[in-house]
């Protein structure tokens, strides 16, 4: 938690949130170690129907993953009257990169996320239910499974036991640029056999992920090799994902490359009672069996994601 | 009209017979008994000695609505005549009721309503101990494909007498993956009679005469990868390797679904809790594509796995041409390659006392 006199402070010196769209703002946000992340907040032009959601997207992703021209499950959301909003981490995004010291992943579960979710808390003045994606969505997971200010949690193909899934993912980690810059690997990893159009692809490859720290590229494949995340002190992601409490819908899709639906699976095996799954695949007659992007920017991905997450964030399935 | 539905009956009645494939001249047939009366199909091949590598029996089990045919379709599609010819001698199983094994008759003795639990309590121990007679071995190498690996699964799971290491292929230990229709059928599924044979054999037969006029139909793009898997294979299987469904099986399936456990019939033993217990080797394989034994679920029994354990998903990742569906792994055109290599390196790796 951080201390009220230094939210103050730390509130002081924040610039002025910046409209992106209609509806849709940047706020810049201080860490208590100074660093500037980036908020976007998705103001619903209709009554608010439920808490506000925070979203945060896999590693080297931007908010394009929840929002790409119009579509996306940010403005989805929004246009049921849920106030959204997205992070990217440091380092991540339009967020500040700081020394390379202070950009380890710990740091996400440690600094940023608790500092987003305080942040939302004092825009809304509610608790905020959770999004998270892939590995990105693992470390939300970690950073809020032994507290209680949070409501339901998605938890989009976010691995609990991890492996390192392909040589293809090891290579793209071991350089330098963002998963976009190669096209045939980002196809691979992340839209593979993917129902979409060829132009929507590119906008995809072109517009949602951004170049990894070093220091956060290495930790992530040490991570996939070790099965588990230390955050230090004894603890990791693993076991603060045994902690978990909060309802949580776990949505797999069946083809994703990055976030295997076996390597999540097991949180429901951690928690029977509160975690349910969605499998998605062609064989519950879904558009497609889904891939790590496609789930959030599919074109059959409003009916086949969206609508099921709504339906429980506002207490259904 | 009338000469319409004639020559239509007359297509569904002889079409299926074009894509019979007759069994290898080189199986020797046997039956076993089972401790309650019914009499089960095996079919051995010996090893090919100049490929002798020496190792213990390898006994095959089919899946769910199918029989041994689908471990030895034909000679390129063939699990049992590859292994033999990689040196291990090998057999499979057709589980009562289907292939050649014998089918219910209440009139012999033999009711309706078993569900899998007698495929792995009575079935099972009477195909190991016949291949263990004929063969000489001290014990047998299992493999299981789908269902089959369910029901190695369980008997592994209570004790696995007479089994020294075990392969798993595509197995499912979950069911209830929040699908839109998991409620109706978990309920369905407790709505029939059991002791119902259910003609699952009947619809894929209807569906084999019109190979040349339809594509890919929905169900078999939820079994097989085209990429891997030919129309023609598929369609040979559908006439050759199909079989009726036993409703008490229907049942237990339709339980896992309700209750998200792999228990036995009456719900006693958590045969998916009891995996801890195994302590033979075994290798757990699942195909990326596969939509019936989805990946998490197979997933699920290798975490629960206590002995020696290996996973492999079979696709691009791992050096495939294709990610895999349900019937690839037996099935696919490449499998003798992408497949059954580490299924055979494994039992290798794991001889045993």
């Amino acid at each position: 938690m951080i201390p009220a006199g230094l939210l103050a402070v730390l509130l002081a010196v924040a610039p002025s949130p910046r409209l992106l769209a209609p509806g849709v703002w940047h706020h810049r946000v201080s860490t208590a170690d100074g660093v500037q992340l980036s908020l976007f907040r998705y103001v619903p032009a209709v009554p608010r129907t439920g808490p506000a959601v925070l979203m945060v997207p896999e590693l080297g992703f931007t908010r394009a993953s929840f929002e790409l021209e119009g579509f996306g499950l940010a403005p989805s959301l929004q246009r049921e009257g849920r106030e959204v909003f997205v992070l990217e981490a440091r380092g991540q995004g339009s967020s500040q990169a700081p020394p390379s010291a202070s950009l380890s992943l710990r740091e996400l579960v440690r600094t940023d996320l608790p500092r987003a979710i305080a942040e939302v808390r004092r825009l809304t003045g509610g608790t905020p239910d959770l999004v998270g994606h892939g590995f990105g969505g693992s470390l939300l997971l970690a950073a809020v499974a032994d507290r209680e200010e949070v409501g339901r949690v998605i938890a989009l193909a976010t691995p609990a036991e991890p492996a390192l899934p392909n040589r293809r993912l090891e290579q793209v980690l071991t350089g330098t640029s963002a998963f976009g810059a190669d096209p045939e690997a980002f196809e691979f990893l992340f839209l593979r056999s993917a129902v979409i159009s060829a132009a929507r692809a590119s906008a995809i490859r072109a517009a949602t992920s951004r170049p990894l720290p070093a220091i956060q590229r290495g930790e992530w494949l040490q991570w996939m090799r070790d099965g588990d995340l230390s955050l230090g002190e004894g603890d990791s992601v693993k076991r603060r994902l045994e902690k978990l409490t909060a309802p949580t819908y776990l949505v797999l899709p069946l083809l994703s490359y990055v976030g295997h639906p076996e390597y999540a699976s097991p949180l429901r095996e951690l928690h029977p009672q509160t975690v349910k799954v969605r499998l998605l695949s062609r064989l519950y007659l879904h558009r497609e069996d889904y891939s790590h992007l496609s789930m959030l920017l599919g074109d059959g991905a409003p009916a086949d994601v969206f609508a099921p997450i709504l339906a429980f964030l506002e207490g259904g399935e | 009209m009338r000469g319409g539905w004639l020559g239509l009956a007359v297509l569904l009645a002889c079409a299926p017979s074009r894509y019979l494939e007759p069994i290898s001249r080189d199986a020797q047939h046997h039956r076993a008994r089972t401790s309650d009366g019914w009499e089960l199909a095996l079919v051995r091949y010996r090893p090919d000695p100049k490929g002798l590598r020496g190792g213990r029996p390898v006994l095959l089990c089919h899946g769910i609505s199918a029989n041994g045919r689908n471990m030895d379709l034909d000679p390129e599609h063939s699990l049992a005549q590859w292994l033999a010819a990689h040196g291990r001698e090998a057999w499979t199983v057709s589980l009562r009721g289907t292939g050649d094994s014998d089918r219910a008759d209440v009139a012999a003795g033999r009711p309706g309503g078993y569900d899998l639990d007698a495929f792995w309590r009575l079935d099972l121990p009477a195909a190991i101990a016949k291949v263990r007679e004929i063969s000489g071995a001290d014990a047998v190498d299992f493999v299981g494909h789908s269902m089959g690996g369910m029901v190695g699964y369980a008997y592994l799971s209570q004790g696995g007498q007479g089994v020294n290491a075990a392969v798993v292929m595509g197995s499912p230990v979950r069911l209830d993956w929040g699908g839109p229709y998991d409620a109706v059928l978990s309920v369905a599924a407790f709505a029939i009679n059991a002791t119902w044979i259910l003609p699952a054999a009947t619809p894929p037969l209807l569906v084999v005469p019109m190979s040349k006029v339809m594509e890919l139909t929905p169900l078999e793009g939820l079994m097989y990868n085209p990429e891997n898997t030919s129309q023609e294979t598929w369609r040979r299987m559908l006439a050759t390797g199909t079989a009726d469904v036993s409703a008490g099986v229907a049942r237990q399936l339709g339980r896992m679904v309700r209750d998200g456990r792999f228990s036995s019939g009456d719900g006693t033993v958590d045969f998916g809790r009891d995996l801890a217990k195994v302590t033979q080797p075994v290798l757990v394989i699942a195909g990326k594509l596969d939509r019936l034994g989805v990946a998490p679920s197979v997933y699920a029994g290798y975490r629960q796995l206590g002995g020696p354990k290996e996973w492999l998903l079979i696709g691009v990742e791992s050096g495939a041409q294709a990610d895999y569906g349900h019937m690839d792994l037996v099935l696919g055109d490449r499998a003798a390659s992408e497949v059954w290599p580490q299924l055979l390196s494994f039992l290798d790796r794991h001889p045993g006392g």
